[in-house]
């Protein structure tokens, strides 16, 4: 965690200084606040930097993550949202919820499970959307289809 | 008044009411009983669903959720030894090893009933604490704010998190990105980069949802392939009332426990875990056979569910009065509230005294159907614990985070400021930075600014900025009671020793 903590610091120090940057260009009323709590932000940041190189090694119990696996979640689920503009919302949640749940899921592969899996989740997601769209009259964002 | 309280207490029972207090209820302990969803997680999925629904049914429903959650924690802390709500974190102690012994029964029933008792003395505080508190909030200025603030900022950095520095790192950048938007006192537009969706500030609901949910669904993506062992749930004779008696016969243990949760739930950002720890570590302390708890003693397990369970109404007293939420789901509800054109404070208890008191007494209704609900739903949420896979539950969970945060403004902007702020969570929690710092110092920011600005332009104008901050009586107090939570890690360090559950 030290050198997770040491790169946290220096991050966090720099969007303090990006923050109190920006403050110049503005008024004095609007720029006190932000400046306080940056500068606050920036120490709080500075003690925990001094700190990893202070504070023992302490035993690790966090459990180990691949981050291959972790990237993938992340790209699927910033995807999905990206597609919803031009794909269309209901459409693209249809596929990206199917994706996830074929793909997600050790247990059952067969082609029977799989077209289970595509009436479930069909059912599911046209529901909500139909009850948003009809009852709730939420105006979803379009695309190319629906 | 008389005639308001009545209304709104007949009006609970009301048919539309009454389904979605059982709706809440219900769902809340399948949600509370999945590891991985929390009570502040479903409530966040749900606050946009609630924004067509009238201001009643949207609160009656959240609150029924809230109750419903925190007691259903206790199944998964139960039955695999990995609390479903971060509140239930205590009852693991004793409740998995007395299920361990064959008693799963006893257990879930120890804690349905004591979450009950737990859950009614909590709204009891809630309301008669409520309307004086709302009455003493409209003394409050912009130096008293501004201190309130301050107090909940250093509890939440004191408590809330594993390291004190990170918890405050949380607190300050929650407060820095509070300051995107226009100011509110000189009208800057700060912080935007160019983009003007970002001039009315980020979106509390969708950063909210983003926190919460989504790190979640990463985690148990990742862990697809895990699968918990439930231990067997058997009905057994008597059980109920032989609970029941020996509860009886402990008046000072629940009691005990639910004034800790409540009192725990009062303080802003304090959530039930931390109530449930507490109260348990009491308990340990006060009992003459301490050296029982840890294996299965039922007073463990009556001790964490009496106090989370109280510190759900505990948690919303500060916010009805003062608009400072005292856990992360109050947080979310206030996000409801001020969806539904309701600012907390003394106008909840005037204008809208028949929505606030149908929501108050529906919590009473909320934990009365927890009794039944609970023991006999017991089989099915077991079951349901093994067999939901995650494979659909995420991808579920996205989608529904997706329709929640697109349809508060219908724009597509808040979709994507939600999977920042999830991803932001996800970084964050990898690296030691809990969400809960984070969302309080959003919410508490804007108060904190214009409280502070507003009070130097009042020192100002009496010729004496340093006294308007620390002469006003309420001021005084808070200050006493921010610079005692700020010090209170390093008095706890100085005098205590291992905390009682450590012992074990």
């Amino acid at each position: 965690m030290k050198n997770a903590d040491r790169i946290s610091a220096g991050v966090i120090i720099g969007i303090s200084a990006y923050f109190l940057i920006e403050t110049r260009s503005f008024e004095k009323f609007g720029s006190f606040f932000p400046v306080v709590i940056a500068f606050v932000l920036a120490g709080f940041a500075a003690a925990l930097f001094v700190a990893s190189f202070i504070r023992k090694s302490e035993e690790e119990k966090k459990e180990k993550i691949k981050l291959s696996s972790v990237l993938l979640i992340i790209l699927i689920i910033v995807a999905w949202a990206f597609f919803i503009t031009v794909i269309g919302f209901l459409v693209t949640c249809i596929l990206f919820f199917l994706l996830v749940t074929i793909a997600y899921d050790r247990r059952r592969r067969d082609l029977r499970h799989i077209l289970i899996k595509v009436g479930a989740v069909g059912t599911t997601v046209t529901a909500f959307y139909f009850f948003f769209a009809k009852f709730l009259l939420v105006p979803f964002p379009r695309g190319l289809l629906f | 008044m008389e005639t308001t309280l009545f209304a709104s207490f007949l009006n609970v029972f009301s048919p539309l009411n009454l389904l979605f207090v059982i709706v809440g209820v219900g769902s809340g302990i399948v949600v509370g009983a999945l590891p991985g969803l929390t009570a502040t997680m479903a409530i966040a999925i749900l606050v946009p669903f609630t924004f067509a629904m009238a201001p009643i049914h949207g609160l009656v429903l959240l609150g029924g959720i809230y109750c419903g959650a925190i007691y259903g924690g206790s199944f998964s802390a139960i039955l695999i030894n990995t609390p479903g709500t971060p509140s239930a974190i205590a009852t693991t102690f004793d409740g998995y090893p007395m299920a361990r012994k064959g008693d799963s029964y006893k257990a879930i029933v120890s804690a349905t009933i004591s979450s009950v008792i737990g859950g009614l003395i909590g709204v009891g505080f809630l309301i008669f604490l409520s309307p004086p508190l709302s009455k003493a909030s409209l003394k409050f200025g912009p130096p008293e704010f501004f201190w309130l603030t301050a107090f909940g900022l250093t509890i939440i950095a004191t408590l809330a998190s594993k390291s004190i520095l990170k918890g405050l790192i949380g607190g300050a950048f929650g407060l820095l990105i509070s300051t995107i938007g226009i100011a509110p006192i000189g009208g800057d537009v700060r912080f935007t980069f160019g983009m003007v969706s970002l001039q009315g500030g980020i979106g509390l609901i969708p950063a909210l949802i983003g926190f919460f949910c989504i790190p979640e669904v990463i985690i148990m993506l990742v862990k697809r392939g895990e699968h918990y062992t439930v231990l067997p749930y058997r009905k057994q004779k008597n059980v109920v009332r032989n609970i029941f008696i020996h509860l009886v016969k402990k008046p000072i243990l629940i009691l005990r426990s639910a004034v800790i949760g409540t009192v725990v739930g009062i303080i802003p950002g304090a959530g039930g875990n931390i109530a449930g720890m507490v109260s348990y570590n009491e308990a340990v302390r006060a009992s003459r056979y301490p050296h029982r708890f840890g294996k299965g003693h039922i007073d463990g397990i009556v001790a964490s569910e009496a106090s989370n369970n109280a510190e759900v109404s505990g948690s919303l007293i500060p916010l009805l009065t003062l608009g400072i939420p005292g856990a992360p789901p109050a947080a979310v509800l206030l996000g409801a509230l001020l969806l539904q054109g309701m600012r907390p404070g003394a106008d909840l208890f005037t204008v809208h005294a028949g929505v606030t008191y149908t929501f108050i007494f529906s919590l009473i209704l909320a934990n009365i159907l927890i009794l039944p609900m609970g023991i006999f739903s017991g089989k099915m949420v077991s079951k349901l614990i093994t067999n939901l896979p995650a494979a659909f539950l995420a991808p579920f969970i996205v989608f529904l985070t997706i329709i929640g945060s697109f349809s508060i403004n219908n724009n597509i902007f808040d979709v994507y400021v939600m999977l920042f702020f999830g991803l932001l969570g996800y970084v964050g929690r990898r690296l030691g930075f809990g969400p809960g710092p984070i969302v309080l110092g959003i919410i508490l920011g804007a108060i904190c600014e214009q409280g502070l600005v507003q009070s130097i332009l009042m020192g100002r104008a009496a010729g004496n900025v340093l006294t308007i901050f620390f002469t006003r009586p309420i001021s005084i107090i808070l200050i006493v009671l921010t610079i005692s939570s700020a010090c209170w890690p390093i008095i706890r360090k100085a005098i205590g020793g291992p905390k009682a559950h450590e012992k074990r």
